[in-house]
Protein backbone atom coordinates (compact mmCIF):
# COMPACT_ATOMS: atom_id res chain seq x y z
CA UNK A 1 0.00 0.00 0.00
CA UNK A 2 1.75 3.58 -1.04
CA UNK A 3 1.06 5.93 1.46
CA UNK A 4 1.56 9.27 -0.31
CA UNK A 5 3.17 12.12 1.66
CA UNK A 6 2.56 15.71 1.28
CA UNK A 7 5.11 17.64 1.28
CA UNK A 8 4.90 20.55 3.67
CA UNK A 9 5.24 24.06 1.94
CA UNK A 10 5.03 27.20 3.92
CA UNK A 11 3.22 29.83 2.78
CA UNK A 12 2.90 28.42 -0.85
CA UNK A 13 -1.27 27.83 -0.21
CA UNK A 14 -1.38 31.54 0.45
CA UNK A 15 0.33 32.55 -2.84
CA UNK A 16 -1.15 30.34 -4.53
CA UNK A 17 -4.79 31.84 -3.53
CA UNK A 18 -3.36 35.38 -4.51
CA UNK A 19 -2.58 33.78 -8.21
CA UNK A 20 -5.59 32.08 -8.08
CA UNK A 21 -7.54 35.43 -6.98
CA UNK A 22 -5.86 37.83 -9.34
CA UNK A 23 -6.42 36.01 -11.96
CA UNK A 24 -9.84 35.73 -11.26
CA UNK A 25 -10.07 39.59 -10.97
CA UNK A 26 -8.54 39.76 -14.43
CA UNK A 27 -11.81 38.64 -15.41
CA UNK A 28 -13.94 40.56 -13.79
CA UNK A 29 -12.28 43.67 -15.40
CA UNK A 30 -14.66 44.02 -18.00
CA UNK A 31 -17.57 44.17 -15.38
CA UNK A 32 -16.88 47.74 -15.85
CA UNK A 33 -18.62 48.06 -18.87
CA UNK A 34 -21.73 46.32 -17.31
CA UNK A 35 -21.71 48.35 -14.39
CA UNK A 36 -21.83 51.73 -16.82
CA UNK A 37 -24.82 49.82 -18.81
CA UNK A 38 -26.62 49.26 -15.43
CA UNK A 39 -26.04 52.55 -14.06
CA UNK A 40 -27.18 54.41 -17.93
CA UNK A 41 -30.24 51.91 -18.05
CA UNK A 42 -31.46 53.03 -14.60
CA UNK A 43 -30.80 56.81 -15.44
CA UNK A 44 -32.23 56.77 -18.69
CA UNK A 45 -35.45 55.11 -16.81
CA UNK A 46 -35.76 57.35 -14.26
CA UNK A 47 -35.44 60.16 -16.41
CA UNK A 48 -38.53 58.91 -18.83
CA UNK A 49 -40.63 58.29 -15.41
CA UNK A 50 -39.74 61.74 -14.43
CA UNK A 51 -41.03 62.72 -18.28
CA UNK A 52 -44.24 60.72 -17.90
CA UNK A 53 -45.06 62.34 -14.63
CA UNK A 54 -44.60 65.63 -15.91
CA UNK A 55 -47.07 64.65 -18.58
CA UNK A 56 -49.17 63.14 -16.55
CA UNK A 57 -49.30 66.28 -14.39
CA UNK A 58 -49.59 68.43 -17.63
CA UNK A 59 -52.44 66.22 -18.66
CA UNK A 60 -54.27 67.14 -16.06
CA UNK A 61 -53.75 70.59 -15.84
CA UNK A 62 -54.96 70.75 -19.48
CA UNK A 63 -58.43 69.30 -18.24
CA UNK A 64 -59.51 72.06 -16.35
CA UNK A 65 -57.93 74.94 -19.77
CA UNK A 66 -60.39 75.74 -22.26
CA UNK A 67 -58.27 76.48 -25.29
CA UNK A 68 -61.08 78.92 -26.89
CA UNK A 69 -60.96 81.15 -23.59
CA UNK A 70 -57.12 80.56 -22.90
CA UNK A 71 -54.94 79.54 -26.20
CA UNK A 72 -51.63 79.90 -24.52
CA UNK A 73 -50.37 80.04 -21.36
CA UNK A 74 -47.91 78.71 -18.94
CA UNK A 75 -47.49 76.99 -15.75
CA UNK A 76 -44.96 75.99 -13.00
CA UNK A 77 -45.80 72.37 -12.55
CA UNK A 78 -43.71 69.91 -10.55
CA UNK A 79 -40.64 72.10 -11.43
CA UNK A 80 -41.47 71.96 -14.93
CA UNK A 81 -42.62 74.52 -16.97
CA UNK A 82 -45.47 73.88 -19.06
CA UNK A 83 -46.37 76.09 -21.68
CA UNK A 84 -49.09 75.70 -24.62
CA UNK A 85 -50.36 76.92 -27.38
CA UNK A 86 -53.64 76.07 -28.93
CA UNK A 87 -54.78 75.76 -32.84
CA UNK A 88 -57.88 76.29 -34.21
CA UNK A 89 -58.56 72.74 -36.22
CA UNK A 90 -62.40 73.88 -36.73
CA UNK A 91 -64.47 76.38 -35.24
CA UNK A 92 -68.04 77.18 -34.82
CA UNK A 93 -69.07 80.34 -33.73
CA UNK A 94 -72.53 79.40 -33.08
CA UNK A 95 -73.27 75.64 -32.57
CA UNK A 96 -76.48 74.56 -34.37
CA UNK A 97 -78.70 71.44 -33.34
CA UNK A 98 -81.84 70.25 -34.11
CA UNK A 99 -83.25 72.32 -31.32
CA UNK A 100 -82.09 75.34 -32.75
CA UNK A 101 -79.57 77.54 -32.05
CA UNK A 102 -77.11 76.73 -28.68
CA UNK A 103 -75.85 79.43 -26.81
CA UNK A 104 -72.38 78.52 -27.41
CA UNK A 105 -69.39 78.26 -29.75
CA UNK A 106 -67.73 75.80 -30.14
CA UNK A 107 -63.81 74.74 -31.36
CA UNK A 108 -61.97 72.07 -32.20
CA UNK A 109 -58.36 72.96 -30.62
CA UNK A 110 -54.56 71.41 -31.40
CA UNK A 111 -53.16 72.40 -28.26
CA UNK A 112 -49.40 71.87 -28.58
CA UNK A 113 -47.65 71.77 -25.19
CA UNK A 114 -44.17 72.20 -24.13
CA UNK A 115 -42.66 71.05 -20.81
CA UNK A 116 -39.22 72.20 -20.00
CA UNK A 117 -37.17 71.73 -16.79
CA UNK A 118 -33.27 71.94 -16.22
CA UNK A 119 -32.42 72.28 -20.04
CA UNK A 120 -34.73 69.38 -20.86
CA UNK A 121 -37.22 69.65 -23.13
CA UNK A 122 -40.33 67.74 -24.22
CA UNK A 123 -43.26 68.19 -26.25
CA UNK A 124 -46.94 66.68 -27.14
CA UNK A 125 -49.80 67.48 -28.81
CA UNK A 126 -53.42 66.69 -27.52
CA UNK A 127 -56.53 67.50 -29.61
CA UNK A 128 -59.51 69.42 -27.57
CA UNK A 129 -62.57 71.16 -27.57
CA UNK A 130 -63.14 74.90 -26.81
CA UNK A 131 -65.93 76.36 -25.89
CA UNK A 132 -67.60 80.45 -24.83
CA UNK A 133 -70.93 81.14 -23.62
CA UNK A 134 -72.25 83.64 -26.23
CA UNK A 135 -76.14 84.00 -26.00
CA UNK A 136 -78.07 84.58 -22.73
CA UNK A 137 -80.42 81.18 -22.30
CA UNK A 138 -83.20 83.15 -22.20
CA UNK A 139 -82.36 85.32 -25.88
CA UNK A 140 -81.70 88.42 -24.10
CA UNK A 141 -77.36 89.19 -24.26
CA UNK A 142 -75.94 88.16 -26.96
CA UNK A 143 -72.12 88.44 -28.08
CA UNK A 144 -69.30 87.60 -30.47
CA UNK A 145 -67.19 85.09 -29.45
CA UNK A 146 -64.07 86.85 -28.28
CA UNK A 147 -61.58 83.57 -28.80
CA UNK A 148 -60.08 82.04 -31.78
CA UNK A 149 -63.44 80.78 -32.82
CA UNK A 150 -64.33 84.71 -33.68
CA UNK A 151 -61.24 85.37 -35.44
CA UNK A 152 -61.83 81.85 -37.58
CA UNK A 153 -65.33 81.83 -37.78
CA UNK B 1 -34.97 70.21 15.35
CA UNK B 2 -34.60 67.42 12.86
CA UNK B 3 -31.14 68.72 11.52
CA UNK B 4 -30.22 68.90 15.63
CA UNK B 5 -30.94 65.18 15.92
CA UNK B 6 -29.34 64.10 12.86
CA UNK B 7 -26.48 66.21 13.32
CA UNK B 8 -25.96 64.65 17.16
CA UNK B 9 -26.86 61.25 15.76
CA UNK B 10 -24.36 61.63 12.95
CA UNK B 11 -21.69 62.94 15.33
CA UNK B 12 -22.53 60.13 18.08
CA UNK B 13 -22.35 57.60 15.22
CA UNK B 14 -18.77 58.84 14.01
CA UNK B 15 -17.17 59.32 17.85
CA UNK B 16 -18.48 55.49 18.45
CA UNK B 17 -16.94 54.05 14.93
CA UNK B 18 -13.36 55.98 15.79
CA UNK B 19 -13.87 54.28 19.37
CA UNK B 20 -14.37 50.83 17.81
CA UNK B 21 -11.65 51.48 15.54
CA UNK B 22 -9.09 52.20 18.65
CA UNK B 23 -10.92 49.10 20.45
CA UNK B 24 -10.50 46.08 17.81
CA UNK B 25 -6.88 47.30 16.86
CA UNK B 26 -6.29 45.55 20.27
CA UNK B 27 -7.68 42.27 19.63
CA UNK B 28 -5.04 39.35 18.98
CA UNK B 29 -1.63 38.89 20.32
CA UNK B 30 -0.29 42.04 19.40
CA UNK B 31 -2.72 44.87 21.34
CA UNK B 32 -2.30 48.09 20.37
CA UNK B 33 -0.76 51.00 22.16
CA UNK B 34 -2.36 54.03 23.21
CA UNK B 35 -1.06 56.32 20.19
CA UNK B 36 -2.19 53.46 17.62
CA UNK B 37 -5.76 53.76 19.00
CA UNK B 38 -5.55 57.51 19.79
CA UNK B 39 -4.77 58.04 16.32
CA UNK B 40 -7.63 55.41 15.16
CA UNK B 41 -9.98 57.22 17.17
CA UNK B 42 -8.99 60.63 15.72
CA UNK B 43 -9.04 59.71 12.10
CA UNK B 44 -13.01 58.82 12.14
CA UNK B 45 -13.76 62.70 12.94
CA UNK B 46 -10.71 64.00 10.89
CA UNK B 47 -11.79 61.91 7.90
CA UNK B 48 -15.26 62.55 8.09
CA UNK B 49 -14.46 66.54 8.39
CA UNK B 50 -12.91 66.61 5.53
CA UNK B 51 -15.18 64.75 3.93
CA UNK B 52 -17.59 67.20 4.32
CA UNK B 53 -15.09 69.94 3.36
CA UNK B 54 -14.68 68.52 -0.04
CA UNK B 55 -18.31 68.93 -0.24
CA UNK B 56 -19.25 65.55 -0.13
CA UNK B 57 -23.22 64.33 0.91
CA UNK B 58 -23.81 64.00 4.80
CA UNK B 59 -23.99 60.61 4.40
CA UNK B 60 -21.32 59.59 2.95
CA UNK B 61 -19.50 61.90 5.38
CA UNK B 62 -20.38 59.88 8.12
CA UNK B 63 -19.83 56.50 5.90
CA UNK B 64 -16.08 57.45 5.85
CA UNK B 65 -15.83 58.39 9.41
CA UNK B 66 -17.26 54.88 10.36
CA UNK B 67 -14.82 53.11 7.49
CA UNK B 68 -11.53 55.02 7.70
CA UNK B 69 -11.27 53.71 11.79
CA UNK B 70 -12.69 50.38 11.18
CA UNK B 71 -10.18 49.77 7.99
CA UNK B 72 -7.26 51.11 9.10
CA UNK B 73 -7.68 49.01 12.71
CA UNK B 74 -8.58 46.23 10.62
CA UNK B 75 -5.38 46.57 8.49
CA UNK B 76 -3.30 46.95 11.77
CA UNK B 77 -4.67 43.91 13.35
CA UNK B 78 -4.40 41.78 10.40
CA UNK B 79 -0.67 42.62 9.95
CA UNK B 80 0.22 42.87 13.33
CA UNK B 81 -1.59 39.76 14.69
CA UNK B 82 -3.15 37.85 11.19
CA UNK B 83 -6.73 38.36 12.53
CA UNK B 84 -9.43 40.92 11.51
CA UNK B 85 -12.21 41.43 13.83
CA UNK B 86 -15.77 40.70 13.21
CA UNK B 87 -16.99 44.15 14.57
CA UNK B 88 -14.34 45.69 12.09
CA UNK B 89 -15.99 43.44 8.81
CA UNK B 90 -19.44 44.66 10.33
CA UNK B 91 -18.74 48.18 10.83
CA UNK B 92 -17.26 48.16 7.25
CA UNK B 93 -20.16 46.54 5.63
CA UNK B 94 -22.12 48.75 7.81
CA UNK B 95 -20.81 51.81 5.95
CA UNK B 96 -20.70 50.59 2.43
CA UNK B 97 -24.50 50.14 3.07
CA UNK B 98 -24.94 53.81 3.72
CA UNK B 99 -22.21 54.52 1.14
CA UNK B 100 -24.04 53.40 -1.59
CA UNK B 101 -26.71 55.61 -2.23
CA UNK B 102 -24.84 58.11 -2.22
CA UNK B 103 -21.55 56.35 -4.61
CA UNK B 104 -23.73 54.81 -6.65
CA UNK B 105 -26.77 56.96 -7.59
CA UNK B 106 -28.32 54.76 -10.22
CA UNK B 107 -29.14 50.81 -10.09
CA UNK B 108 -27.70 51.38 -6.45
CA UNK B 109 -27.94 47.85 -4.78
CA UNK B 110 -27.25 45.94 -8.08
CA UNK B 111 -23.92 47.70 -8.78
CA UNK B 112 -23.11 47.55 -4.78
CA UNK B 113 -24.71 44.31 -3.84
CA UNK B 114 -23.09 42.95 -7.35
CA UNK B 115 -19.91 44.73 -5.87
CA UNK B 116 -19.97 42.62 -2.52
CA UNK B 117 -21.37 39.31 -4.39
CA UNK B 118 -18.09 39.45 -7.22
CA UNK B 119 -15.64 40.16 -4.55
CA UNK B 120 -17.27 36.90 -2.13
CA UNK B 121 -17.27 34.86 -5.23
CA UNK B 122 -13.34 35.86 -6.56
CA UNK B 123 -11.97 34.82 -3.18
CA UNK B 124 -13.77 31.77 -2.91
CA UNK B 125 -13.16 30.57 -6.29
CA UNK B 126 -9.42 31.60 -5.44
CA UNK B 127 -9.22 29.37 -2.38
CA UNK B 128 -11.60 26.73 -3.31
CA UNK B 129 -9.46 26.29 -6.62
CA UNK B 130 -6.44 25.99 -4.09
CA UNK B 131 -7.87 23.76 -1.81
CA UNK B 132 -9.18 21.53 -4.63
CA UNK B 133 -5.16 21.33 -5.15
CA UNK B 134 -3.62 21.10 -2.19
CA UNK B 135 -6.49 20.98 0.31
CA UNK B 136 -5.12 23.67 2.49
CA UNK B 137 -6.98 27.31 3.15
CA UNK B 138 -5.30 30.00 2.19
CA UNK B 139 -7.99 32.77 3.62
CA UNK B 140 -9.39 33.79 6.78
CA UNK B 141 -13.52 35.01 7.44
CA UNK B 142 -12.01 38.38 8.03
CA UNK B 143 -10.96 38.62 4.57
CA UNK B 144 -14.54 37.61 2.94
CA UNK B 145 -16.03 39.89 5.36
CA UNK B 146 -13.63 42.77 4.48
CA UNK B 147 -13.69 41.95 0.63
CA UNK B 148 -17.32 41.84 0.96
CA UNK B 149 -17.41 45.39 2.41
CA UNK B 150 -15.26 46.63 -0.07
CA UNK B 151 -17.19 45.54 -2.90
CA UNK B 152 -20.59 47.57 -1.66
CA UNK B 153 -17.74 50.79 -1.90
CA UNK B 154 -16.37 50.46 -5.26
CA UNK B 155 -19.42 48.55 -7.10
CA UNK B 156 -19.22 45.38 -9.23
CA UNK B 157 -16.78 47.17 -12.02
CA UNK B 158 -14.68 48.11 -9.75
CA UNK B 159 -13.72 45.12 -7.47
CA UNK B 160 -11.32 43.24 -10.25
CA UNK B 161 -8.60 46.17 -10.19
CA UNK B 162 -9.22 46.64 -6.49
CA UNK B 163 -8.49 42.66 -6.35
CA UNK B 164 -5.36 43.03 -8.42
CA UNK B 165 -4.38 46.12 -6.62
CA UNK B 166 -4.80 43.86 -3.14
CA UNK B 167 -2.76 40.75 -4.79
CA UNK B 168 0.25 43.73 -5.82
CA UNK B 169 0.01 44.82 -2.21
CA UNK B 170 0.01 42.31 -0.40
CA UNK B 171 2.86 40.92 -1.99
CA UNK B 172 4.99 43.81 -1.97
CA UNK B 173 4.15 43.74 1.44
CA UNK B 174 5.28 40.41 1.84
CA UNK B 175 8.41 41.14 0.03
CA UNK B 176 9.74 44.35 2.25
CA UNK B 177 9.05 42.19 5.53
CA UNK B 178 10.74 39.37 4.04
CA UNK B 179 8.76 36.88 4.52
CA UNK B 180 7.59 35.73 0.87
CA UNK B 181 7.96 32.26 1.66
CA UNK B 182 6.06 32.75 5.24
CA UNK B 183 3.10 30.43 5.93
CA UNK B 184 0.96 33.54 6.52
CA UNK B 185 0.84 36.45 4.30
CA UNK B 186 -1.55 39.54 5.87
CA UNK B 187 -4.27 40.23 2.87
CA UNK B 188 -5.85 42.83 5.14
CA UNK B 189 -3.49 45.71 4.16
CA UNK B 190 -3.68 44.71 0.72
CA UNK B 191 -7.40 44.76 0.63
CA UNK B 192 -7.70 48.03 2.38
CA UNK B 193 -5.26 49.30 -0.26
CA UNK B 194 -6.78 47.89 -3.07
CA UNK B 195 -10.59 49.05 -2.38
CA UNK B 196 -9.63 52.03 -0.73
CA UNK B 197 -8.14 52.93 -4.35
CA UNK B 198 -10.99 51.45 -6.16
CA UNK B 199 -13.30 53.99 -4.50
CA UNK B 200 -11.33 57.07 -5.06
CA UNK B 201 -10.69 55.95 -8.57
CA UNK B 202 -14.50 55.13 -9.19
CA UNK B 203 -14.79 58.61 -8.01
CA UNK B 204 -12.51 60.36 -10.59
CA UNK B 205 -13.59 58.37 -13.82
Amino acid sequence: MKHRVLKKRAGFSVVEVLAAIALIAVAMIPLYQLQRALADAAFRLEQSAAALEAKENALAWLETVNPQLQPDGEIMIGGWLVRWQARPVATVPIARGYLGESIHSVGLYDVEVRMERNGRSDSFTVRKIGWEQVRDPLGFIESEPTGPARREG
Amino acid sequence: MTDTLLILAGTGTVLLAGGLGGYTAGFGSSPAGWPVRIALFISAPVAGGAALVAGTHALLAVAIAIAVPLALAAAWLDWRSGVIADLQSAGLLISGLLAAPVLHPYATWAIALGGAGVALAVLLCGSLAVWLRSRKQGLGTGDYGLAAAGGLWCGLGWVGPALLVAVAVTVLLALLRGQAGAARYAFGPGLVAGFSAAVVAGRLV
